[in-house]
């Protein structure tokens, strides 16, 4: 980047509920967002609206309620991964001199437009309706245990540690009222073997938003915890033998590995100083493989970290701390906004009963159909 | 469980012409006998195939040359999804559910398909070849997907 880049400001509705309409919790969340920052809307230079399945110019008719300011509003679609690449967007936006204050906001409600994970609609019933996403990261599963021998505690045990941690969230769409065990995930109603239902992300509507800003903003108001960016990466496929082109999910895991390592050298960190990770882990296997792919651990060692607490929230790298897919839900355009939330509150230590101890650097990842991959890494002020 | 549906609907002895339509003809593609034909695309270059046909090769940009894929091929991955199958007539002859595959042909594409045949012994690795699975009608014709039966055990 070619100056300093900071979050000043973040904001979300809670997923799947309270009962607002997803006009309104764009609003509540973009607001609580510039409240956040402590900037008017009026100081925005420009917004990018983050939305995979709203129709077109849903989002630009709806923030009209910001205020008519005539900044540039673009909309950005990115399957799952649409609220980070909306982020990205606005990082460099700012990054390169064209903007100060710079807005990303994403929302989406999967219900409203009768789509998801696990839905058949009347045009994808063929094989492409009979294989669908949920299908795609459970053959990732059979065949990480068939090569690695992982088992499917392992698997709920992630979950588990996805839902308690959620609970500890407000804006989680899942809130358990007591901890979630292993057995509970087990018992849960099998969807695709060897993932259960409790393994598998809500897909609740809801929005998220963030402000980005140079270091200038930062300094004229003298705020001390603001977060900087100090990595914005985008990576998408390469060609590998066995590489997929058609189908839900085609995007293979390498995709992790190779975004994380260039945000590596951007931010002139290694894994090891990770102290809070934001995965798509929209189903528990995903979890376990970027554990590797992101260098937090060796090739098939992933098992290992589940097992001694190393990704929980008071382990050395806690995962998915606000709930993660699993947890908190994965309305498609606002996830990737809701990952920049959690490592902002983190970083900003804000995060009340998920608080992990004096985190310096977050991570988040996402992946989108297509395929695409985000990689952003976020730093504490100190 | 019981294969009676798809051995007899892809038996290519029974002399009917055009058993099948494809339900996803941009896929896979039935010929007269009822036989799967995959369509592919072949790299000029570098004779890399592709599932489902490129306009050009993806790993060069370069020229690409329509081909039929390899009809067998070994299980990369599967998975027992339970949720009532989308099609007319379930691959189980129940509503319990139906198991979904990643395979790897002979001649190198992965492509997706559901798997039938002997439960048990669909693993990482066995081998398998492609058949027409009966899915829902088309029109006035027999509309079906793309499948592939176990031929043996994985090695």
């Amino acid at each position: 980047m070619n100056r300093d880049v900071y979050v000043l400001g973040v904001g979300m509705s809670r997923f799947g509920g309270p009962p607002q309409t997803l006009a309104q919790k764009m609003i509540t969340s973009g607001r609580a967002a510039l409240a956040d920052a402590g900037l008017g809307y009026d100081r925005v230079e420009s917004l990018y609206l983050g939305s995979a399945l709203m129709p077109p110019t849903f989002g630009v008719d709806v923030v009209k309620d910001f205020g008519l300011t005539g900044i540039p509003v673009v909309r950005i679609e990115n399957a799952s991964a649409t609220g980070a690449a909306a982020f990205f967007e606005a990082v460099h936006a700012v990054a390169g001199g064209r903007v100060e204050v710079s807005m990303a906001l994403g929302f989406d409600d999967p219900k409203a437009v009768g789509v998801g994970f696990n839905n058949r609609s009347a045009e994808s019933r063929g094989l492409l309706g009979a294989v669908g996403p949920m299908t795609f990261f459970s053959m990732w599963a059979v065949r990480r245990m068939a090569e690695r021998g992982t088992t499917i505690e392992t698997l709920a045990k992630i979950a588990a540690k996805n839902w308690n941690n959620a609970r500890h969230n407000p804006f989680a769409e899942r809130q358990a009222p007591e901890p979630v065990t292993v057995e509970q995930v087990l018992a849960s109603r099998m969807l695709a073997y060897p993932h259960t239902a409790r393994m598998a992300a809500p897909q609740g509507g809801g929005a998220a938003a963030a402000i980005v800003v140079s270091g200038d903003v930062v300094r004229s108001l003298g705020v001390s915890d603001a977060v900087r960016v100090v990595a914005a990466q985008a990576v998408s496929e390469r060609y590998d033998p066995g590489h997929l082109f058609k189908g839900a999910i085609v995007g293979p895991p390498e995709m992790a590995r190779r975004g994380a390592h260039a945000a590596y050298e951007e931010a002139g960190i290694g894994p090891d100083e990770l102290n809070v990770i934001a995965f798509h882990d929209a189903y528990a296997i995903e979890e376990l493989l970027y554990y590797e792919e992101i260098g937090l651990c060796g090739p098939g060692e992933g098992d290992r970290l589940v097992h001694d607490g190393t990704t929980e929230l008071t382990g050395k790298h806690p995962v998915s701390t606000d709930g993660g897919f699993i947890g908190r839900g994965h309305p498609a355009g606002p996830t990737g906004l809701a990952q920049i939330w959690e490592l902002t509150e983190q970083l900003r230590g804000r995060a009340g009963g998920r608080q992990v101890a004096d985190p310096r650097h977050g991570l988040a990842h996402i992946i989108g159909a297509g395929s695409v991959c985000y990689t952003h890494i976020l730093e504490a002020a100190r | 469980m019981t294969t009676g549906d798809t051995e007899g609907a892809g038996a290519a002895d029974t002399a009917a012409p055009a058993p099948f339509a494809s339900v996803d003809p941009t896929l896979y593609t039935f010929g007269p006998e009822g036989e799967v034909i995959i369509p592919g695309s072949q790299s000029d270059e570098t004779g890399d195939r592709f599932w489902p046909p490129r306009l050009r090769c993806p790993r060069t940009g370069g020229t690409v040359t329509d081909v039929d894929l390899a009809t067998t091929g070994t299980v990369w991955s599967w998975t027992f999804v339970h949720a009532p199958w989308p099609g007319l007539v379930s691959p189980n002859g129940t509503d319990e559910g139906y198991t979904a595959g990643l395979v790897d042909l002979a001649d190198g594409p992965r492509v997706i398909g559901v798997l039938i045949g002997d439960r048990e012994a669909i693993a990482v690795g066995t081998p398998v070849r492609a058949v027409p699975l009966p899915f829902r009608e088309l029109a006035d014709q027999q509309g079906a997907i793309l499948a592939f039966e176990t031929t043996g055990i994985a090695s």
